[in-house]
C-alpha cells in the first residue's frame, strides 16, 4: 500500500507522539490560563473591597473628629494621589462636596457599576449626620492585568509548542527513512522475497539493533528453506527408485507366464513398495526429532542395560555374517534422554556396521565414563573414512563412496545425528588407527 | 469372531473386510463415531478404529468405552505415526497400533491375536506337540528333556506359542519381544529364529517352528 507524505507522517509513532505531546501541552497551558484568569480575577477583587473598607473608614473617622470641611480637604488629597480610588462625599442636601466620582448612588452597600469603558466597584454609607460616603474601585484595572499575564503565557506556551512540533517532526524524519527500509524488506519477505537485507550501518540505538536481528533472522529462515527445498527434492528424487522398480515388477507380473515367476516377481514388488514406505518413515522420524517433542518423554535411562540388550540383539545377525562382536560397558552410567531413540540410534549405527565392516572383522561397541561425559562408541577395524567426510554423511540422504541405493535411503546417520543434539550431546568420528569410529559423549 | 470396522475411506474399509472375510469373520463396517456407536448390537469381539474420522478422533470412542468399563480389544489403524500418536492411542485404552500403509497377513494376525487373547485369558502352561513352556516357572522343555534359552529367546518362543498355530510377524516380534518401535534395516529377527530352531527342533525331531512366506513365524 503505498501513502501520500502526509499520510506517511501520520502512520509514524514519532510524528503521533509529538502531536499527543502537543496537544497535552496545550491543554495544560489553556487550564493554567483560565485557573490563573479566575483566581487573578477574584484576587483583585478582594484587594479593592478591602481598600474601599478601609478607606471609607478613615473618611468616616474624619467626619466624625473634623466635621465635612476636614473630611472634604482628606477626599480632595486622596483624589490627587496616583492610582487613587474614586470617591464622592455629599452633604445632607444631597449635593457634591468633594471627590470625583459624578455618579450618584441611590441605594447603600456593595454596587456594581458598569460604565462602558469602567467596571466600578462602590460602597456607599450614610453617616448620622445625613452626610452621605461613596469609595468605588475600577475593577477593569484588574483585567489588564490579568490580560497581560495571559498573553505572555499564551507566546511562551506557543513557543513550546512550535519547538516540541519541530523536534518530532525532526525524530520523525530521522526515524522515519530508517523504519522505511526496515518496512520495505519486512513487507517483502511474505511474497517469497528472502534475499533482501536491511543493512543498516551498525549503530547502538534500539532501531540499528532491531535491524540486525531482523537480518540476522532472515538469514537463519533463508537457510532453513533452502534446506527444506533441497530435501523435498531429495525425497521426489529418492521415491521416483523404488517406485519405478515398483511399476516396472507390476508390468512384468501382468506379462509372466507361470505362477512361480508370478509370486517371485510379487515378492519383488512388495519389497521396493516396502523400500518407498520405510523411507517416508524415517522421514517422519527424522522430523519428528528435529521437532524437539521428544523432550517431554524424556526420562532416566540405565544405559548399561540398554546397550547389552541392543547388543544381544544384534550378536546372532552380527556372528551369522563372520563378524565378531565385542561389548565393553561400565557399570552405573546413567542419562536423561528417550530410551526408544537411543535405542534406534545404536542400532542405525550396527545396522551400517553390517553393511559396511569388513567381512570376518571385529565390531566394538563401548559405554565408558570419560572425562569429558559418558561417551558411547560403535568402531569396527574397516578402514574408516575421513573427518570431512563424516560430516557430509551426517547430512539428509549422504551416501558414503560406492555406497548404492538398495543399501538404504541415506538417513540412518542424519537420524543418529539428529538424536544427538536432542540429547544435547556431542557426535564425532574419532579414531587414531583411521578406522571407523563413531563416538557420542553425554558432556558430564 | 465379530468386527466392527471404524473406517471412512472406501478403500480401506474394502481392503479389510476382504482380508477379514476371507478369514472366515463377520466385519460390519462404519464410517464415523456417530454410527459406530449405534452397532454395539450384538457386540464385537475386537474393534478396528481408524484415528482421523470425519466426526472427530477415534481416540474418543475408545476412552468412552474404557470409561465404562467396556473391555473390548482395539486395534487403532491409522496414517499418524507419530510416537505421541502411538502414546495417546495406547494411553486412551488401545491395545495395538497398526499403520497405514499395512500388510493384509500384518492386519489378521494382529487382529486374530487381540481377540483370541481376550477370549481365552492368560494360560501359565503353554503346549505345542511334545513341546512345553511353563510361563511362570521360565522353563522349556521338549520330549522330557530340558532346553535351556536366553531371556529373549525365552520371550520370542513364548510369543510363537501364544499365537499357535496363527502366524506372528516380524514387526510383532521387534515390539513385543525387542520393544523396538522401528523396522531395523537387516535380518535381525531371522537370526534370532534360526538360533531359537536350533534349539528348539533338534535332530529327531518333527520341526515345529515354520517360516511362513511373506506374514512371519509360526508355531505348529
Amino acid at each position: 500500500m503505498r501513502y501520500t507524505r502526509a499520510e506517511t507522517l501520520w502512520r509514524s509513532t514519532g510524528f503521533r507522539v509529538a502531536v499527543i505531546q502537543a496537544a497535552l501541552l496545550t491543554a495544560a497551558m489553556l487550564g493554567a490560563g483560565i485557573a490563573t484568569w479566575l483566581s487573578t480575577r477574584s484576587a483583585f477583587e478582594t484587594e479593592i473591597r478591602e481598600r474601599i473598607t478601609l478607606e471609607t473608614g478613615a473618611i468616616r473617622n474624619e467626619l466624625g473628629h473634623e466635621g465635612m470641611p476636614g473630611a472634604a480637604a482628606a477626599v480632595e488629597a486622596r483624589v490627587r494621589r496616583p492610582g487613587a480610588l474614586v470617591y464622592r462625599l455629599e452633604n445632607a442636601a444631597g449635593t457634591k462636596v468633594a471627590g470625583d466620582l459624578e455618579f450618584r448612588s441611590s441605594t447603600l452597600g456593595w454596587q456594581r457599576l458598569d460604565l462602558g469603558e469602567q467596571e466600578l466597584l462602590i460602597y456607599a454609607i450614610r453617616t448620622r449626620t445625613g452626610a452621605r460616603l461613596t469609595v468605588g474601585g475600577d475593577l477593569e484595572e484588574g483585567e489588564v492585568l490579568r490580560n497581560r499575564l495571559l498573553g505572555s503565557l499564551a507566546l511562551w506556551g506557543g513557543i513550546a509548542l512550535a519547538l516540541g512540533l519541530a523536534l518530532g517532526l525532526w525524530l520523525t524524519r530521522h526515524t522515519l527513512a530508517r523504519i522505511g527500509i526496515i518496512t520495505e524488506v519486512v513487507e517483502q519477505t511474505p511474497e517469497g522475497d528472502l534475499g533482501k537485507r536491511i543493512g543498516l550501518p551498525p549503530a547502538s540505538d534500539d532501531l540499528s539493533r532491531l535491524a540486525h536481528r531482523i537480518d540476522a533472522m532472515l538469514d537463519r529462515i533463508a537457510a532453513l528453506v533452502s534446506a527444506q527445498r533441497r530435501i523435498s527434492a531429495d525425497v521426489a528424487h529418492e521415491l521416483r527408485t523404488p517406485l519405478s522398480d515398483l511399476a516396472f515388477k507390476l508390468e512384468m507380473m501382468a506379462n509372466a507366464g507361470d505362477v512361480e515367476a508370478r509370486i517371485s516377481l510379487h515378492e519383488e514388488a512388495s519389497a521396493a513398495l516396502g523400500r518407498a514406505t520405510s523411507l517416508f518413515d524415517a522421514m517422519l522420524r527424522l522430523a519428528e526429532i528435529e521437532a524437539g517433542t521428544a523432550r517431554e518423554r524424556f526420562a532416566t535411562i540405565d544405559l548399561a542395560t540398554l546397550v547389552g540388550d541392543i547388543a544381544e540383539a544384534y550378536r546372532p545377525e552380527i556372528e551369522a555374517t563372520g563378524r565378531t562382536l565385542i561389548l565393553s560397558v561400565s557399570q552405573g552410567c546413567t542419562v536423561v534422554g528417550d530410551a526408544d531413540l537411543v535405542t534406534q540410534t545404536l542400532a542405525n549405527l550396527l545396522d551400517n556396521e553390517l553393511k559396511f565392516a569388513p567381512a570376518q572383522g571385529v565390531i566394538h561397541l563401548s559405554l565408558d565414563q570419560t572425562e569429558d561425559g559418558i561417551a558411547l562408541s560403535v568402531s569396527d577395524d574397516g578402514p574408516g573414512i575421513a573427518a570431512s567426510d563424516f560430516s557430509a554423511l551426517i547430512r539428509p540422504f549422504a551416501r558414503a563412496r560406492g555406497c548404492v541405493e538398495a543399501d538404504g535411503a541415506g538417513l540412518g546417520l542424519a537420524i543418529v545425528h539428529a538424536v544427538v543434539q536432542l540429547h544435547g550431546g556431542q557426535l564425532s568420528n574419532v579414531s587414531s588407527t583411521g578406522s571407523w569410529c563413531v563416538r557420542w559423549v553425554w558432556p558430564s | 469372531m465379530r468386527v466392527l470396522l471404524i473406517e471412512d475411506d472406501p478403500q480401506t474399509a474394502r481392503h479389510v473386510t476382504t482380508t477379514l472375510t476371507s478369514r472366515g469373520h463377520e466385519v460390519r463396517a462404519a464410517v464415523d463415531l456417530a454410527s459406530a456407536r449405534t452397532m454395539f448390537e450384538p457386540a464385537p469381539d475386537i474393534l478396528i478404529v481408524d484415528r482421523m474420522l470425519p466426526d472427530g478422533d477415534g481416540i474418543e470412542l475408545v476412552a468412552e468405552l474404557r470409561a465404562s468399563r467396556e473391555a473390548v480389544p482395539v486395534l487403532f489403524l491409522t496414517a499418524r505415526g507419530l510416537v505421541e500418536d502411538r502414546v495417546a492411542g495406547f494411553e486412551a485404552g488401545g491395545d495395538d497400533y497398526l499403520l497405514k500403509p499395512f500388510a493384509a497377513a500384518e492386519l489378521t494376525a494382529r487382529a486374530e491375536a487381540l481377540a483370541r487373547r481376550a477370549l481365552r485369558g492368560p494360560a501359565t502352561l503353554l503346549t505345542i506337540a511334545d513341546l512345553n513352556l511353563d510361563r511362570l516357572a521360565r522353563t522349556v522343555e521338549r520330549g522330557g528333556q530340558a532346553i535351556v534359552l536366553q531371556p529373549r529367546e525365552f520371550e520370542l518362543l513364548e510369543m510363537l506359542m501364544l499365537h499357535s498355530p496363527n502366524p506372528v510377524t516380524r514387526m510383532m516380534l521387534l515390539e513385543k519381544v525387542w520393544k523396538f518401535r522401528f523396522d531395523p534395516a537387516t535380518n535381525l529377527i531371522e537370526s534370532h529364529v534360526s538360533r531359537l530352531r536350533g534349539k528348539i527342533d533338534f535332530p529327531g525331531t518333527t520341526p515345529l517352528i515354520h517360516t511362513i512366506r511373506n506374514q512371519g513365524y509360526a508355531v505348529h
